[in-house]
């Protein structure tokens, strides 16, 4: 009986590791690091020189002692010397050998562009590895400017480079269903680097309580009383009263209370709704109070791996449903019809299911609104269907794709909706 | 009127679990890789051992204290290290811990020119920032949150500092020094205390705004100290300009 239970235990956390579910929420999640990564560096771009030039704070010449660690290490009782044969233990820091500042920028240029194609999902598996080797070269090349948000942002990328994130919310699944190679309903997926990007999560609020453990102000109950006065960090302003006595210490006891949630109660379902929320507020007001640049971002994005794909998607279509109002009706061009594979790409592409596509009687494409204005039918469905917004930064392109999503209807006007749903389980 | 929109969007998302039943959920090396990454950040993450216990003036024991002082002493120096700084999966997050930093530090730097003439260069401080360019500069507090402890960075961020106002050939900067402006923030009273004092005046009846909401305690202004001095290298500056 204990063998069995034990049994059932270690399937049950086996199951919860390995097993497979949809993978939405890793492309959403992709969509939102990716974005941020290629914000935060986007930012430092204007001080490149300074940062990471051979002018600026840290040469490459610091930085190649930086790297160098020691060839020592142990095994239990035995210690490992390879002195001899190495000069350090290998790291993935190959701008530390580029002195020239051009060169540099032309590496940090192309990891901003992987971050954008990784951000897009286009050639998803391979940008997403490029972009994660990238950001780990650009943060051993000068370390002493990242900040936890970094820290954070780099383990993620590592992570989206080994997970299967371009499965879903990727313009590669579009294209895939374009070209009719890919099924409409997702295919699911191990989801064991959406465990991984969990227990990152837990991980960095439990190690953090325990260091605050060894502290003597989070003890006290005075430790949001120091941030408050490093004007360094000074952003936005709070009422006076909140960082006086007993509201320091509701603060400073909260943050304690709202970390050792997210490293624990997260996991329970039933709590994990009041969890989030109390975290997003936390995190949210550090937002506001302190300038601390996309830490808030993103360490609230890795909450969304906390909720399974079918839910992200069940959250979309309520969402949906709650703005009716915005919803179009598209009339094709007379004797039209949508292709089967076009036909999933523009309803993968429009999550919230916004759009409706029916056939028309009028000669060009129509589209009308809830409140029977007529409105520009390229426009008005690109603005609603949120996974073609990419496809915006190419003026044209949009329409030209609506346009070639059509064929001549022969015997039906449209696809029918048992046709697309047959079609889409044979896959 | 017939619509290309599935009617069940929901049914469309569904787990398609017959197809995939049978294939297994993840090789086996993925587990054991997995299982060594969670091990090796883990580990990696754990706060560092108490001194005491480092010191060996606190024995060891079955407590937390003892765990972090094994895994520091056999585990962040075993092939751990090399998987984790090889990578890039190194990872601390020791933020406003174990104490907040309660000293608010700036810096600017005191530049000598060869005709003897002085300026003040002024390293770039958030807190002066406007908004919106606080928040991509921060970059800059961090940098200097190194470069105030870490003697390795002095020379080559007084050496950018001198390059940053070197525009007259014949006048190029000689002298930098390198300044911290800072106040030790004062501490505020700890909630025991708080607690005490207000029990002690609604024992009294004596309950007044003070003992409901105390004031903070005053801010002393900034002292500043010249922290490394830098003789300019002429021909290193030449040849980076």
């Amino acid at each position: 009986m204990k063998a069995k239970s034990e049994t059932n235990l270690f399937q049950d956390f086996d199951r919860w590791w390995f097993g497979r579910g949809s993978p939405v929420t890793l492309g959403f999640f992709r969509i939102l690091v990716t974005g941020l990564a290629f914000i935060s560096m986007a930012m430092a771009l204007p001080d490149f020189e300074l940062w990471y030039g051979s002018r600026g704070y840290v040469p490459t010449t610091l930085i190649r002692d930086w790297i160098k660690v020691a060839p020592v290490t142990d095994i239990g009782p035995w210690h490992i010397d390879l002195s001899s044969r190495f000069d350090h233990f290998p790291r993935i820091a190959p701008l530390s050998a580029v002195d020239s500042t051009s060169w540099t920028l032309v590496f940090y240029v192309a990891v901003m562009l992987f971050a954008l194609l990784s951000c897009v999902g286009l050639w998803t598996r391979i940008s997403t590895i490029l972009l994660a080797l990238g950001t780990v070269a650009i943060h051993h090349r000068n370390p002493f400017i990242l900040h936890s948000g970094d820290t954070l942002m780099r383990c993620c990328l590592i992570y989206l480079a080994v997970s299967p994130s371009g499965k879903a919310c990727s313009l590669d699944r579009v294209i895939g269903l374009w070209k009719g190679k890919e099924p409409l309903i997702h295919v699911p997926v191990s989801l064991w680097s959406q465990r991984l990007i969990q227990y990152q999560t837990a991980l960095v609020y439990f190690t953090t309580v325990w260091w605050k453990y060894f502290g003597t102000f989070w003890k006290d109950g005075t430790a949001t009383w120091y941030p408050a006065k490093l004007h360094e960090f000074d952003r936005f302003p709070m009422p006076a009263f909140l960082e006086r006595q007993p509201f320091l210490s509701l603060t400073t006891y909260g943050t304690l209370l709202v970390e050792f949630s997210i490293a624990t109660l997260i996991f329970y379902r039933p709590l994990r709704r009041y969890v989030v929320i109390s975290a997003i507020m936390m995190h949210g007001y550090i937002e506001y109070r302190f300038n601390i640049p996309l830490f808030a971002f993103t360490i609230m994005a890795t909450y969304l791996c906390f909720y399974d794909g079918e839910e992200i998607v069940a959250f979309a279509h309520r969402l949906g449903r709650r703005l009716k109002r915005k919803i179009l009706l598209v009339t094709l061009p007379v004797g039209q019809k949508l292709r089967l594979g076009p036909g999933y790409a523009l309803h993968a592409m429009d999550p919230l299911g916004l759009v409706k596509y029916e056939a028309g009687v009028e000669p060009d494409w129509q589209a009308v609104n809830n409140w029977g204005r007529h409105k520009n039918p390229a426009t008005a469905t690109l603005w609603r269907s949120l996974g073609a917004w990419p496809l915006a930064l190419v003026p044209g392109l949009w329409k030209k794709l609506l346009n070639r999503a059509l064929e001549p209807a022969k015997a039906e006007p449209t696809a029918q909706p048992a046709e697309l749903q047959a079609s889409a389980t044979k896959q | 009127m017939p619509t290309l929109k599935a009617e069940d969007p929901k049914a469309l998302e569904a787990d398609n679990g017959s197809k995939t039943a049978k294939e297994p959920n993840a090789r086996w090396w993925v587990k054991v890789l997995l299982f060594l990454h969670v091990v090796a950040i883990t580990s990696w993450a754990l706060p560092k051992a108490p001194n005491g216990m480092m010191n060996g003036t606190v024995p060891l024991g079955v407590n937390s204290d003892s765990l972090l002082y094994l895994n520091d002493k056999y585990m962040k120096s075993s092939p751990e290290a090399l998987y984790v700084l090889a990578t890039g999966t190194w990872q601390s997050w020791d933020m406003f811990s174990p104490n907040p930093a309660n000293t608010d530090i700036w810096c600017d730097a005191k530049v000598t020119f060869r005709n003897g003439s002085e300026m003040v260069y002024q390293y770039p401080r958030i807190y002066n920032l406007p908004l919106l360019i606080k928040y991509p500069k921060e970059r800059f507090r961090k940098f200097f949150e190194h470069a105030n402890t870490d003697e390795r960075l002095w020379p080559t961020f007084a050496r950018t500092v001198a390059l940053q106002v070197y525009e007259d050939r014949n006048n190029p900067p000689t002298k930098v020094v390198l300044r911290r402006h800072f106040y030790q923030i004062p501490k505020e009273k700890p909630f025991n205390v708080y607690c005490f004092e207000l029990w002690n005046s609604v024992k009294a009846r004596k309950v007044t705004m003070e003992n409901l909401l105390p004031s903070n305690p005053q801010i002393p202004p900034y002292s500043e100290y010249e922290y490394f001095t830098y003789k300019v290298n002429q021909a290193e500056l030449d040849n980076l300009r």
